[in-house]
């Protein structure tokens, strides 16, 4: 059974990878070839260090290529993504010969500045980025460098990220990564929402390579120490079976899963992503596949182990503003993982209708496999950036702690959401939803806020 | 009409020559079209040095304008915006002009900077939203897109997706300082504008009927033909 699901993952994220895109409209007035405007050059105006080079590594635009207006927006928009500029403006000027055409990006360099964020994690929760120190560019080649905080009810922590190039960049790319964080890792026993923190810091040191336009190779290596406190504390309040929030559960009460993997391990991560994006269009316009393959094999002072992850998504726009989304996902890890390294089944992402993490045991599960399915409609706004939209959803997961998954145990959840375009963080989204099996909660519905889409 | 179409041709023929000055909005005439309220603007600089580039590579240029409509106290009561897109057909030797109540075929760059430099009937809002004697002012911004955006803007998260693929249960935001702070003090916008105009005080009873673009300084060519909405 386990081989069955994982061939069908597998079948679905390499589909996402060699599927061809739809062709997209032409935007330009030219109409017959004969009349095609052609790229003659691109320029670069207003820059102080930055090369013309390094512009071009991050953009999808070669001369003596076909022109059409929204390759070269799109190729503005790539460049503002890239925190180089502050500003980014295009127009062009008439080349060597009528129908060739130069393009003109005029720009004004980023200098060292501040950022504010925010984010949502389904092990962490809601957190808040109070500080992003950021120096990107600094010699002109294009690194991005940031030194972030992150505190939130269940995580705080410091990264501080170099990489060669930003992660808009759609060339080869190194980065190197220094982190030291607290976690709190939530885990459901016998309906008492445990809080159990983690302490982990590394290093990460990555590299990724385009394979053709669609395709990426990334390889990374980590070297880090992670330590679980030898207690915790209750999450929330279960007064009916007398236990209420932040009430000590020392060492002897923990689930013997947890106790086995406590103490202080040292792991070196070898990582091999492959991931695939073959989707046009924007917002309920878009359609196509994308995937991504990851497989690691970590070495443990302690004990190793090896994961294998898939994440298939796919995206059919069925007119009138409203577009069909699928998604499927699964992993499994060998049975030498210790918890904070399993899968966890239930909430945002996975299994809606459920909290986070709580349809797997406290040791979490060695295999899981999540499929959702989500029918959108623009309430306001266009297609292609809807104001506001609504989303009816069904969600099915499946897990198991001995890696083999076993269909009867389905957890199903239905409901729908909304999502609304709000300055800067783009999307906002409520969703709510309905178990339709077993719940370790006694909740006839549960709500979810998350930011952006949930795939 | 006469009354409304004069202050503009005294300012077109006073306002210095077009070519390299910055865009400028001379003249707000606010006038009725049917159950509209629409707005001549005579202008000045367009299109501009980048737009008239990238008009003669063979690319389209457009220009945004955003209608404020004030009450006599200065309160903004209504608004909209109105694009105006010259695209150039390098094979045929024509600019088409399209405004959201006509469109035009113009031969040269000159003939489209006089139409440009004085145009009329750009909707702003329903007659019936102005009361029949209240008095009202017209606040008009121009923004120019030497490249015009293509009919349905990007997204600006259309390319996010790499991050949700790499970390699927997790979703990050952040926002320059600088920008939070434009935001606050209300110096970000939506479009960039860079030209800004009042009309004077007008009453909707009093505006004068838009029929068609008043005659333009005449380019030696003249215009091949006009289309209706």
């Amino acid at each position: 059974m386990r081989r069955r699901l994982l061939t069908i993952l597998a079948a679905a994220t390499w589909g996402a990878v060699l599927a061809l895109p739809a062709p997209a409209a032409p935007v330009s007035g030219a109409a017959s070839p004969a009349r095609t405007l052609v790229l003659e050059r691109i320029e670069l105006e207003g820059n102080t260090r930055t090369g013309l080079a390094t512009v071009l590594d991050r953009i999808d635009l070669r001369p003596g290529e076909p022109l059409r207006i929204d390759r070269l927006e799109t190729a503005a928009e790539d460049l503002r993504r890239t925190r180089l500029f502050r500003e980014v403006a295009i127009h062009t000027r008439p080349g060597s010969a009528p129908g060739r055409v130069v393009a003109v990006f005029r720009v004004r360099e980023n200098r060292p500045h501040l950022r504010l964020g925010a984010g949502y994690e389904d092990l962490s929760g809601w957190y808040l980025i109070p500080l992003e120190f950021n120096l990107d560019n600094l010699t002109g080649r294009g690194e991005a460098l940031s030194l972030a905080t992150r505190f939130g009810y269940r995580v705080s922590g410091l990264v501080l990220n170099l990489r060669s190039s930003s992660a808009a960049a759609k060339r080869s790319f190194w980065m190197a990564r220094l982190r030291a964080e607290e976690q709190s890792r939530i885990y459901f026993d016998d309906g008492i929402e445990i809080n159990h923190p983690v302490s982990r810091g590394g290093l990460d040191l990555g590299f990724g390579i385009p394979l053709g336009r669609r395709v990426l190779l990334e390889t990374t290596l980590s070297f880090e120490g992670v330590e679980p406190d030898s207690s915790a504390t209750v999450y929330r309040d279960r007064e009916i079976l007398g236990r209420s929030r932040g009430a000590a559960v020392p060492f002897a009460e923990l689930p013997a899963s947890i106790r086995a993997d406590l103490g202080r391990r040292n792991q070196t991560r070898l990582a091999l992503a492959l991931q695939g994006e073959a989707r046009r269009g924007t917002g309920l316009e878009a359609r196509g596949l994308r995937g991504r393959i990851h497989l690691e094999g970590v070495l443990s002072d302690e004990a190793n182990f090896v994961r294998a992850t898939v994440d298939g998504r796919a995206y059919l726009p069925l007119g009138d503003g409203l577009q069909a989304a699928a998604h499927l996902r699964g992993g499994v890890v060998s049975v030498e993982a210790p918890f904070y390294e399993r899968s966890y089944l239930g909430g945002l992402y996975t299994v809606r209708g459920y909290p986070s993490q709580s349809l797997s045991p406290p040791g979490g599960d060695r295999g899981m496999a999540a499929a959702s399915v989500e029918l959108r409609t623009a309430w306001i706004g266009p297609a292609a950036d809807p104001r506001v939209t609504g989303l009816l959803f069904l969600d099915a997961g499946w897990a198991g702690g001995d890696g083999a998954v076993d269909l009867k145990d389905t957890a199903v959840g239905i409901g729908y959401g909304i999502r609304v375009r709000v300055p800067w963080v783009r999307r906002i989204g409520l969703d709510v939803g309905v178990p339709l099996s077993s719940s370790p909660v006694d909740e006839s519905f549960h709500l979810n806020f998350g930011l952006g889409w949930t795939y | 009409m006469v009354r409304t179409f004069a202050p503009l041709a005294l300012l077109l023929l006073l306002a210095p020559p077009a070519v390299g000055s910055a865009p400028a909005i001379l003249v707000v005439s606010p006038a009725a079209a049917d159950s509209l309220l629409v707005c001549g603007v005579a202008t000045r600089g367009l299109p501009g040095g980048s737009s008239v580039e990238t008009l003669r590579s063979g690319l389209p240029s457009a220009l945004v304008f955003g209608f404020s409509l004030l009450d006599a106290s200065g309160r903004t009561v209504g608004g909209s915006r109105a694009e105006v897109r010259i695209e150039p057909d390098l094979w045929e030797d024509l600019f088409l002009v399209k405004t959201p109540m006509y469109s035009t075929r113009l031969r040269s760059v000159d003939d489209v900077r006089g139409f440009l430099g004085n145009l009329g009937g750009l909707p702003v809002l329903p007659l019936e939203r102005l009361a029949r004697d209240a008095s009202y002012r017209l606040r008009v911004r121009l923004a120019v897109y030497a490249l015009a955006p293509s009919e349905v803007r990007r997204s600006r998260d259309r390319l996010t997706g790499g991050g949700e693929l790499r970390d699927p249960d997790r979703r990050e935001v952040s926002v320059g300082l600088n920008s939070l702070l434009k935001f606050f003090l209300g110096k970000e916008d939506e479009e960039p504008w860079e030209a800004e105009a009042l009309s004077p005080l007008f009453r909707r009873r009093d505006l004068p009927r838009f029929e068609e673009p008043p005659a333009a300084p005449r380019p030696e060519k003249p215009a091949l033909d006009s289309e209706g909405p």
